[in-house]
């Protein structure tokens, strides 16, 4: 996996704008994420393929705008599957998903306290 | 003007995206709405029209493939930008956000700089719709206003072309025009006695600058001949005021006829328009007549002529006159339809009475429905019985209304070469004559009568002219012929018109009409024995006048005649 966990340049300019909103806007995308976790495990268990990939997608979204690429590229490839029709060790993946989270999840209370 | 700040609206199911981009969108001096759905874009859109929507693709309730849809519905004519915002990666879905109305799309994660570039970008876009549609709307506004002044101009125009007898039974004309007007006319005037004056003209150009001219040549057309004014005056005289009043370049072609039903005959002037058709019903032959002239305000008064074309014509006898109109209207593959086409119709026709109608399916047959090039302007005017064709009509009121008590008077008009060649009194004294109360209503027959005289006295007692000519058809060109020389070659000699008016006790009043001529007089006594027996429209037309008035009276060697006319 090529990716960084976290792109340093992007949060440091999204903390530039958002000034004394980061916080806010990163404890805005735990609450989120904490959904989205959630709403992925049901998709996979009611094998809702179309749900799976809007979840993955917004998931994906979101997660590429906090600077976290590698969980948006894995998050891509939980999309791609429901988009292809064909689930491959999915479960594998969402435990992928849930890991590479708790990364970010430690990164980014770092930069809440910089 | 790029740092104005929009409205926008921002639509994203994603609270974290939609935190961000409203803060970056607020950093840049934007008022911001957001929505977390589409169907929230859809209501927060119609309450805040917003400037520019920035969309997300995928999202609950309504995604933003459909909210686009529903936006651009609602936005009826406005240019209302929308952006997609997407992290989508592949080609199709990125074209499927520009089809489904999308107007440029950009990527998550978010770019500060691309983002503000496009919003900007697209406002200009917008101001530009906006300014189009302004101007788009200004120039209905003017279109609209044009018309209705076109309109109202129309409608003037109308009440002074149609104030003739255009309806008269022996007449059909067809003005189809390509605007609200076209710069055709189509004048018809009943004359104060015999007959009638027909006149097509058409104008240079189309629309307002073509019509304009219009107006003036109908008032003068119906005013003079109301009065009493020959062809030749009211030609001279239309002349006259277009050449004044119209630009260079801008002329009228024109043919006029004088048509008189009692002596079964038509003057004929034309000025440039296409050849006129005589077309004989007994015979089913056609005659053509070409134009000599110059179109009416040309030339100035000094150099215009007047020689007239005189036919015979017999009851039946069809004239068609036309602007080039029907001659160049085009087919399909740009061919004119041509006299040979026309000569055609007149030639293949079984009844005359159908062949105005047969002319319009030609014209019509052979350029296949298409839209007018030209203007087809046309009239066909046939020879009738006065009494067919005007019926009991009253001579058209002048408008004014005025009381003159002019009961008790009498006026002379003496009348030397100069004058006899270029003056025409009748129309002095008609007008003398509708001034006086219970008169007016008699001013056709007292026309007649005065004409006659005058003639008489002009043409018989002065220039020696034989009436015999006028007993055959061709024998009228050859009369007026002799009739112009030997008025330019009068030396000397006089008319005197005299009227006297009195008075009656208790009832209406006598007009006494004395003509007196310097001529040599006649044998009055034996002619009024053979008038009195003969029928005939030449010959000093003395029954006709016996059938109008009180009495005729020849007085010295004849060259002095006077009726008595009373009214009630």
């Amino acid at each position: 996996m090529p990716s960084e966990h976290i792109d340093a340049t992007l949060l440091s300019d999204l903390k530039e704008v958002m000034e004394t909103e980061f916080n806010r806007l990163v404890t805005t995308y735990f609450d989120d994420v904490n959904l989205r976790l959630e709403a992925l495990q049901q998709a996979l268990a009611k094998h809702d393929l179309d749900e799976l990939r809007k979840v993955a997608h917004s998931f994906k979204g979101s997660s590429s705008n906090m600077g976290a690429p590698r969980l948006a590229d894995l998050l891509q490839r939980m999309e791609d599957m429901a988009k292809q029709g064909s689930l491959n060790n999915e479960n594998v993946l969402l435990q992928q998903i849930r890991d590479e989270y708790q990364l970010v999840n430690t990164e980014l209370k770092k930069w809440m306290l910089v | 003007m790029d740092n104005k700040p929009l409205r926008l609206l921002i639509a994203d199911d994603n609270d974290s995206d939609r935190l961000i981009l409203r803060t970056i969108l607020e950093k840049q001096g934007h008022i911001v709405f957001s929505a977390s759905d589409g169907a929230e874009a859809l209501v927060i859109f119609e309450k805040e029209s917003p400037d520019l929507i920035l969309l997300d693709a995928l999202m609950p309730v309504m995604n933003g493939f459909e909210a686009a849809r529903a936006i651009k519905l609602a936005a009826y004519g406005d240019l209302v930008p929308i952006i997609f915002i997407t992290s989508l990666k592949d080609a199709a879905s990125l074209a499927d956000c520009l089809k489904a109305g999308g107007d440029d799309f950009i990527s998550k994660p978010y770019n500060r700089i691309i983002l503000h570039a496009k919003i900007q970008a697209h406002a200009r876009m917008r101001r530009l719709h906006e300014m189009v549609q302004e101007q788009r709307d200004k120039i209905s506004q003017h279109n609209d206003h044009l018309i209705r002044e076109q309109e109202v101009a129309k409608a003037v125009f109308d009440n002074i072309a149609h104030s003739g007898c255009i309806d008269a039974p022996n007449i059909k004309s067809l003005l189809s025009p390509m605007a609200v007007f076209n710069g055709d006319m189509v004048l018809v005037a009943k004359k104060p006695a015999d007959g009638m004056y027909v006149l097509l003209g058409d104008f240079t150009g189309h629309g307002l600058p073509a019509a304009i001219g219009a107006l003036p040549a109908s008032e003068i057309f119906y005013g003079m001949s109301r009065k009493g004014f020959t062809m030749q005056e009211i030609l001279r005289e239309l002349n006259r005021k277009l050449k004044q009043i119209l630009p260079v370049g801008v002329f009228c072609c024109a043919c006029m006829l004088d048509l008189s039903f009692h002596e079964g005959m038509v003057k004929i002037w034309m000025g440039g328009l296409p050849d006129l058709i005589v077309f004989r019903a007994k015979q089913k032959k056609i005659e053509k007549i070409r134009s000599k002239h110059l179109p009416l305000g040309v030339l100035s008064d000094e150099k215009l002529l007047l020689q007239l074309d005189v036919l015979h014509l017999e009851y039946g006898d069809k004239i068609y006159v036309w602007s080039d109109g029907i001659h160049e209207a085009l087919n399909l593959h740009g061919e004119m339809f041509g006299t040979q086409a026309l000569d055609q119709v007149f030639n293949t026709n079984l009844l005359p009475e159908m062949l105005f109608d047969e002319i319009l399916q030609a014209v019509k047959a052979f350029t296949g429905d298409q839209d007018q090039d030209d203007d087809h302007t046309m009239v066909e005017v046939t020879m009738a019985e006065e009494q067919e064709v005007f019926g009991d009509r009253q001579d058209e009121d002048e408008g004014f209304a005025k009381q003159l008590i002019v009961m008790d008077c009498s006026i002379t008009c003496e009348l030397r070469p100069d004058s006899l060649r270029t003056f025409n009194p009748l129309p002095l004294v008609t007008h003398y004559l509708r001034e006086i109360p219970g008169l007016k209503n008699h001013s056709g027959k007292l026309y007649t009568v005065i004409a006659e005289l005058y003639s008489n006295a002009l043409e018989h007692g002065l220039l020696h002219l034989s009436s015999s000519l006028k007993n055959s058809a061709e024998g009228f060109a050859s009369y007026y012929k002799q009739r112009t020389l030997a008025l330019e070659a009068l030396k000397q000699g006089w008319v005197i018109i005299k009227l006297n008016c009195e008075p009656l006790e208790n009832r209406g009043g006598r007009l006494t009409i004395r003509v007196e001529d310097s001529g040599f007089g006649f044998d009055h006594a034996s002619m009024m024995e053979n008038q009195l027996k003969k029928q005939g429209y030449s010959g000093r037309g003395i029954p006709l006048i016996l059938s109008m008035c009180q009495a005729v009276r020849y007085y010295g060697n004849g060259n002095v005649v006077e009726v008595v006319f009373d009214w009630d």
